[in-house]
């Protein structure tokens, strides 16, 4: 019983269009040996517990997606965007519930109709909840250093949710913490933005660096 | 509207990899249902409700075709249901829908998720689950969520991570008498608290893996069902509830959509007092946290879940038994797959079929899943 | 005032083809075309299904499908590549792939695989079909 990983080589794919060409190229070089021995391992198990006939040869093709997008941010986000790069945070306020939204939005679906107060905030608030990373997107693979993040609620903007006394609502926003000993991080910590400089600044959620605790 | 009951129920095992094809998995489940029913020929069920979870993991965008030939929908009404994880018990709360209404006599629910292929994991793609201009670029991944809201749940309640470790430990013994289970062991709240830390306070063993699977279930009307088995499960309420996609702006100390649900579903099936009516529980669990976080939900009570784990109540042989199945932390996570096990587990303990699982006098039992960005709640409540 | 934001979702995959599948792959890779015919009913398939998607509950076994397809039908795209859909005597399906032939082909016309000499498991091991001598 075997596992046949096919690995597309410049002869097979000579002829081919060129973004085939190049896709299955690519994603015979990222996936390399693949996962081989773990497939063969997982076709061993199977025998005997599938009413499928089984082949001597399990065959298994690489492939890549690569898939680009271009969105609009809209009318909301936009400005909020603009507003990170100037070193601001902006965001609208509801007439009807009262809640500020941050990043904007320009419709409250709580009222379901149209926001259209605009406001700025400082952007500083609490730590709603934090957590502590040590892995990307690969857990096989560790971070050279714990990262914490958390959701950050923003002062002043806590509200009860109508018919509930369970469940509060807030603007906030999901960001790292910085400048800070995970040890010591708390719900309930006050923190405050750290932005980027100026000339670094590109309208992006990135233009601040990290939420740190409020000092003194 | 018609009652509607399970008739029969099959699924393949789960596993990090299977080497079938997807359709290959779901034609698997499919026949062991059809077996398990045994008088009834693909050819005379009237249709078939298919769910999946994202398509970026079987890497390719034709999902109900998938299901097709497998299913043996070539010909009939196929739909397809996708709530993020909660749809495995959303495609039972559907299907529930289509047979009720009168128009089908007979439906075959499948899930099925195939997560081998994405290299080298499919956690990565999970990143295409969160918002692309305010949250992707911070290059987060999914165990981040669940790590903020575990947090959040253990400041509320005061909990510990030993405790929580507890349902790792008792799902994990459970699914050693589940057949198809993929991890199945006898471990300590100390292997679970030594494993590595992926996102604190989560540690790997906290975590249910990403599997392959399928999982297939039929549906019949009352005087189909009584004809096809002696011991229908009835589907005795339904409940979907969605909350904000917002979930920064929510607190998430307590799941309200699954509650809501919940209480929808009971008073469906005339149930008044959960706690006193309700034998058997099968909340979702794809990490340790979250099966007390959403007994919270169906409870009604939040924090009243970590006090029964602490009592032992929530094992197969106390008042609450929650998973007897070994959950998704046992079992296995093929997300879609992973929710219609769960009613499954319904109809073989209710049917008196689950063997060294079951829970004695199970009468009554609730299934629950949840989806997307902490934000749905699918139940349904089953009678013998 | 609106803006733009780009991303990308990229990520490679190892794909299994599943039970059929590698029956059909590792006979390409062989020289052969492998379809399957159903226990029960007796209906073939090519490419090859692990089961009888009209039957469902059958085995199938797995068989040599005839060198010789016929052209149901083709196109031509934008860059010049001609495609062709080539059904199999006896088989119900086909193979989609590109017709090597030079010129057009035509509905009916008689065509085979032309194989590549060095081959590793996958649909491209077929060069592509020309017209059988």
């Amino acid at each position: 019983m075997s596992v046949r990983l096919v690995k597309f080589r410049r002869e097979t794919l000579a002829g081919l269009d060129e973004g085939l060409a190049g896709l299955l190229s690519r994603a015979t070089a990222e996936v390399g040996e693949g996962r081989i021995s773990s497939w063969a391992k997982a076709l061993e198990e199977v025998k005997g517990r599938t009413e499928f006939e089984v082949p001597e040869t399990l065959v298994v093709t690489p492939y890549l997606f690569d898939f680009r997008y271009r969105r609009s941010t809209g009318v909301a986000l936009t400005r909020f965007l603009e507003g990170l790069k100037e070193g601001k945070f902006v965001g609208t306020r509801c007439s009807g519930c009262g809640r500020v939204l941050i990043p904007p939005r320009t419709f409250c679906e709580w009222c379901f109709r149209r926001v259209d107060e605009w406001i700025e905030h400082s952007g500083e608030g609490e730590v709603a909840t934090y957590s502590i990373a040590h892995i990307g997107t690969n857990p096989k693979v560790r971070l050279p250093r714990p990262e914490p993040i958390a959701v950050i609620w923003f002062e002043g903007t806590k509200v009860l949710r109508p018919n509930s006394k369970t469940v509060a609502h807030a603007a906030g926003i999901l960001h790292r913490l910085g400048e800070v000993d995970p040890q010591e991080i708390r719900i309930g910590m006050r923190v405050r933005p750290v932005w980027r400089p100026k000339e670094e600044r590109v309208g992006s959620i990135t233009d601040v660096l990290y939420f740190a605790p409020v000092r003194g | 509207m018609r009652r509607v009951a399970i008739v029969g129920a099959g699924m393949t095992d789960f596993r990090s990899m299977l080497p079938h094809s997807s359709p290959e998995m779901i034609r698997e489940a499919v026949k062991r249902c059809l077996d398990d029913v045994g008088s009834l020929s693909i050819r005379y069920v009237d249709g078939v409700l298919c769910a999946s979870a994202p398509d970026a993991f079987d890497g390719y965008h034709d999902k109900v075709s998938i299901a097709n030939e497998a299913a043996g929908a070539i010909g009939k009404p196929i739909t397809r249901v996708f709530v993020g994880g909660g749809s495995g018990v959303a495609a039972a709360v559907s299907g529930w829908y289509h047979v009720a209404s009168g128009l089908f006599d007979t439906l075959l629910v499948v899930a099925w998720e195939k997560m081998s292929p994405p290299y080298p994991h499919a956690q990565k793609l999970f990143q295409t689950i969160f918002e692309p201009v305010i949250e992707q670029p911070l290059g987060p991944n999914l165990i981040w969520i669940f790590a903020l809201e575990m947090r959040r749940y253990m400041e509320a309640h005061n909990l510990s991570k030993e405790l929580i470790a507890e349902v790792a430990v008792k799902n994990k013994a459970n699914a050693l008498d589940h057949p198809h289970a993929q991890l199945g062991a006898k471990i300590t709240v100390e292997d679970v608290l030594r494993s590595e830390v992926m996102v604190w306070p989560v540690n790997r063993l906290d975590i249910s893996p990403t599997s392959d699977g399928a999982v297939a279930i039929l549906l019949a009307s009352e005087d189909v069902a009584r004809k096809l088995t002696d011991t229908p499960v009835w589907i005795d309420g339904v409940a979907t509830c969605l909350d904000s996609q917002y979930w920064t702006n929510r607190d998430l100390a307590f799941p309200y959509y699954v509650y809501l649900a919940a209480q929808k579903a009971y008073r469906m099936a005339g149930i008044k007092n959960p706690l006193k009516e309700v034998d058997v529980w099968e909340p979702y669990d794809p990490f340790t946290y979250k099966e007390l976080h959403h007994l919270d939900g169906l409870l009604g009570k939040p924090g009243l879940a970590p006090k029964l784990l602490k009592e032992g109540q929530l094992h197969r042989d106390g008042d609450y038994p929650a998973s007897p199945s070994g959950g998704l932390l046992g079992v296995g996570n093929p997300i879609a797959a992973a929710g219609l096990m769960k009613v499954a587990e319904l109809y073989w303990q209710l049917s008196e079929r689950a063997g060294k699982r079951q829970v004695p006098n199970a009468y009554v039992g609730v299934a629950q899943a949840w989806g997307d960005l902490m934000q749905v709640g699918t139940v349904v409540v089953c009678r013998r | 005032m609106v803006g733009e934001f780009r991303y990308a979702i990229e990520n490679p995959y190892e794909y299994p083809a599943g039970f059929a599948l590698s029956v059909f792959l590792e006979g390409l890779r062989q020289g052969t075309l492998k379809g399957s015919r159903c226990t029960s009913c007796s209906r073939s398939y090519v490419p090859p299904f692990a089961f009888c998607p009209h039957c469902v509950e059958s085995k199938v076994e797995y068989v040599k499908v005839p060198g010789e397809g016929r052209v149901v039908t083709w196109t031509r795209t934008a860059d010049g590549t001609v495609l062709v859909f080539v059904a199999f005597e006896g088989f119900e399906g086909g193979i989609l792939h590109r017709y090597v032939g030079g010129g057009d082909p035509s509905e009916g016309m008689r065509v085979r695989p032309k194989f590549r000499s060095e081959r590793i498991g996958s649909i491209l091991d077929i060069e592509g079909f020309e017209p059988s001598r």
